[in-house]
């Protein structure tokens, strides 16, 4: 018997899942499919002018058969004007999801902006990323925002010419744009990432290396000047070598075009290279956030310590590398206590209060554990 | 290229020599022949008779025998008599082939530009009311069996609706002639196209609407769309060149189809196409027409991989033969 209604019980919860997911997608698909939408209605204003993204309390929920996955849930940073802030965290933490969400990539029907802003610091006037229709959200993808992603070896369309995949963004995005301008602005760009070859863009794909095509990747992320360059872990399907020129290359194009990097990585060894800020993620939400020299000279967060242990470093004689022990908690049904607690070799009886909201260090650095008291009184 | 498709005709030849080997042995095994069935009804007939009738029909033969006056006829493009229609069996398949052809032809043209819209749009709304509605009418569609969709077309429309003919090609007694010839095998093809378009359309239509679904999680259709392109010139554009990469190499394997006739909708409609002469050929034993019916198969069928083959390196940059 006990065991009928027990599986009564989950057949009843399955429909609730499926039922609450029906209607979501409903609600959001209405929501993007919307036509000529006044752009007033997704206007914003920024918390500070120097900023060109501001993500505010961001939840981005995948409403999957199993349950509601809050992937991202309560994100907030900000990405300054022309600096490069690096995201770090293990994989499953929220970091591409974070990307996706300002790109409006996700994966739908189920992933879904729940709540939150993404406010954008647009020419003209700040938006609202997460209010945008689909229609004008074109006008931003690959023009204003572009992505660098992770996989080179199939970012790019197997049965198209890269010549032809360049020209296609430039055309897109410059109209007015004559097919000689565009054929030069290729070959420019083409140079620009090294690997100007005469009559490359008449290569496929596959007739590429990975480093080349991450190149072209990259060039493609360019090719329309963006004013914020998201790129998702970037080097991690290359060797070591071509790492290194594919970050010198990011850093030197972010300079000539004045554009704000968002790097993904669980590399430290190239957020330390690159990054201006640090946003260090756990589980779907910021645990620690500061300058580089912040969270790599003063880390606070025993997750952060943990991960900056579980480095090779130079010079320095050790045994096996440091491992944080356990496993990042399941994404269903999170705890209502810190999601790092029973991984946590610092922990204390307070820990089991609720999430910790994030508190201030320093003027720069905050972190999201109950080791810490706010410095703001002080 | 050209040195490829050269090598795979000469390898084609080869295995036909194998086939052709294959069936006549296959075919001469079979229980009963042309001449055992002519004479079973016969009970004057004598021994010398039969005889005598099996040297004219050249059955007399052992298999090897047999084989080697085939081929070396069939070497020189002669294929011999049919028994039944007393004519040169390549002058009857060159009739009745082209009626089959018409109709899986024209059948197949409505069927692609009906499947493949509605299977990307399937695969565009995954799970949509538009989607289950798309899906359930191409399972509906595979699982009809052809002689019972036929009846009920024959009822509703031939016998109560009255609009169109119940069987055959032409208006017996008509005679028409030019135009009002062609307007007349039009009004005839007019039900067995439904059926063909009908029953054939769901794994069409699955097929695109899978691969359509695998290509759009492809990381090169996001990229498409991270470059803020249009859905609609996502899907049509950069996903759609990917889902036809298949879809070619399937419609080259339908090659032999064409010709091949389709001996249920053919026999319920009284169409006398290939499909309606084989099955005939098969119950008469008419070895010779079964013979050249079964190769000129297996010649359409090496012609169709060869085909698609060549679709793929067309469609497909990434494929290069040498």
């Amino acid at each position: 018997m006990a065991d009928r209604s027990e599986k009564a019980a989950k057949k009843a919860k399955m429909k609730a899942i499926k039922k609450l997911n029906a209607q979501k997608y409903r609600e959001f698909n209405k929501k993007k499919k919307r036509k000529n939408v006044p752009e007033s209605e997704y206007y914003a204003e920024m918390r500070d002018e120097n900023n060109l993204v501001e993500f505010d309390n961001l939840q981005t929920y995948f409403y999957t058969d199993g349950g509601t996955v809050k992937a991202v849930d309560g994100v907030s940073f900000d990405i300054p004007k022309g600096k490069t802030i690096g995201i770090v965290g293990e994989s499953g933490c929220g970091k591409s999801v974070t990307s996706m969400s300002i790109m409006q990539l996700l994966q739908g029907p189920q992933g879904q902006i729940s709540g939150g802003e993404i406010r954008y610091n647009r020419e003209g006037h700040a938006i609202d990323i997460a209010k945008v229709p689909v229609r004008d959200m074109t006008k931003i993808r690959g023009n204003e925002i572009a992505m660098i992603f992770q996989e080179p070896m199939t970012s790019l369309n197997p049965v198209f010419t890269i010549g032809d995949q360049l020209a296609e963004i430039i055309e897109l995005h410059n109209p007015q744009m004559s097919k000689e301008d565009v054929k030069k602005r290729v070959i420019e760009l083409l140079r620009m990432v090294g690997i100007a070859r005469e009559g490359i863009e008449k290569s496929y794909p596959h007739e590429l290396s990975g480093g080349m095509k991450q190149r072209i990747v990259i060039a493609m992320a360019l090719s329309c000047n963006p004013r914020l360059i998201i790129a998702d872990e970037p080097t991690t399907a290359l060797d070591v070598t071509i790492q290194a020129q594919v970050l010198d290359l990011l850093r030197n194009l972010k300079d000539k075009i004045n554009a704000s990097i968002m790097l993904i990585t669980h590399d430290l060894g190239v957020v330390a290279e690159m990054a201006d800020l640090i946003v260090v993620m756990y589980a779907g939400r910021v645990i620690e956030r500061g300058t580089a020299s912040d969270i790599f000279h003063d880390p606070r967060h025993p997750y952060t310590i943990g991960l900056l242990k579980s480095r090779p470093v130079l010079n320095e004689e050790t045994g096996r590398l440091y491992s944080i022990p356990g496993n990042v908690p399941n994404p269903i049904n999170m705890p209502n206590h810190c999601y790092f607690k029973n991984r946590c070799e610092m922990c204390k009886e307070e820990c089991n209060a609720p999430y910790p909201a994030l508190k201030r260090v320093s003027e720069t650095h905050y972190v999201a554990c109950h080791l810490y008291e706010d410095m703001k009184n002080q | 290229m050209k040195q490829y498709i050269i090598r795979r005709i000469l390898t084609s030849i080869l295995v036909l020599f194998g086939v052709s080997f294959l069936i006549y042995g296959m075919l001469r095994l079979m229980p009963s022949d042309f001449i055992s069935q002519m004479t079973s009804g016969n009970p004057d007939i004598t021994a010398e008779q039969k005889e005598a009738l099996k040297e004219k029909y050249g059955m007399n033969t052992n298999i090897v025998q047999g084989y080697v006056n085939w081929i070396s006829g069939a070497v020189t493009g002669d294929f011999g008599e049919s028994f039944q229609y007393q004519r040169p069996v390549t002058q009857v398949i060159g009739e009745k082939m082209w009626i089959s052809f018409s109709l899986a032809a024209i059948a197949l043209i409505i069927e692609l530009a009906i499947a493949i819209p509605l299977g990307v749009i399937a695969a565009t709304k995954q799970y949509s009311k538009v989607d289950y509605g798309i899906v359930f009418f191409a399972l509906a569609g595979i699982s009809l069996p052809s002689f019972f969709f036929a009846a009920v077309l024959r009822r509703a429309f031939s016998v109560g609706l009255k609009i169109f003919p119940i069987s055959g090609m032409v208006t017996a007694r008509e005679n028409y002639t030019g135009f009002m010839w062609f307007v007349d095998v039009a009004h005839h093809f007019v039900l067995p196209i439904i059926v063909f378009v009908i029953l054939g359309i769901g794994s069409w239509l699955r097929y695109t609407r899978t691969n359509m679904l695998e290509v759009l999680n492809m990381d090169y259709v996001r990229t498409a769309r991270a470059k803020g392109l249009d859905e609609r010139v996502v899907v049509f554009k950069h996903a759609f060149r990917n889902t036809l990469i298949p879809l070619v190499t399937f419609i080259g394997a339908q090659v032999p189809a064409l010709f091949s006739g389709a001996i249920i909708t053919e026999g319920i409609f009284s169409i006398p196409g290939l499909g309606q002469a084989a099955l005939d050929a098969v119950t008469n034993k008419d070895l010779p027409f079964l013979m050249a019916y079964l190769m000129f198969l297996a010649i359409l069928t090496l012609l169709g991989t060869l085909i698609s083959d060549i679709l793929y390196a067309v469609v497909d940059p990434r494929v290069r033969y040498n």
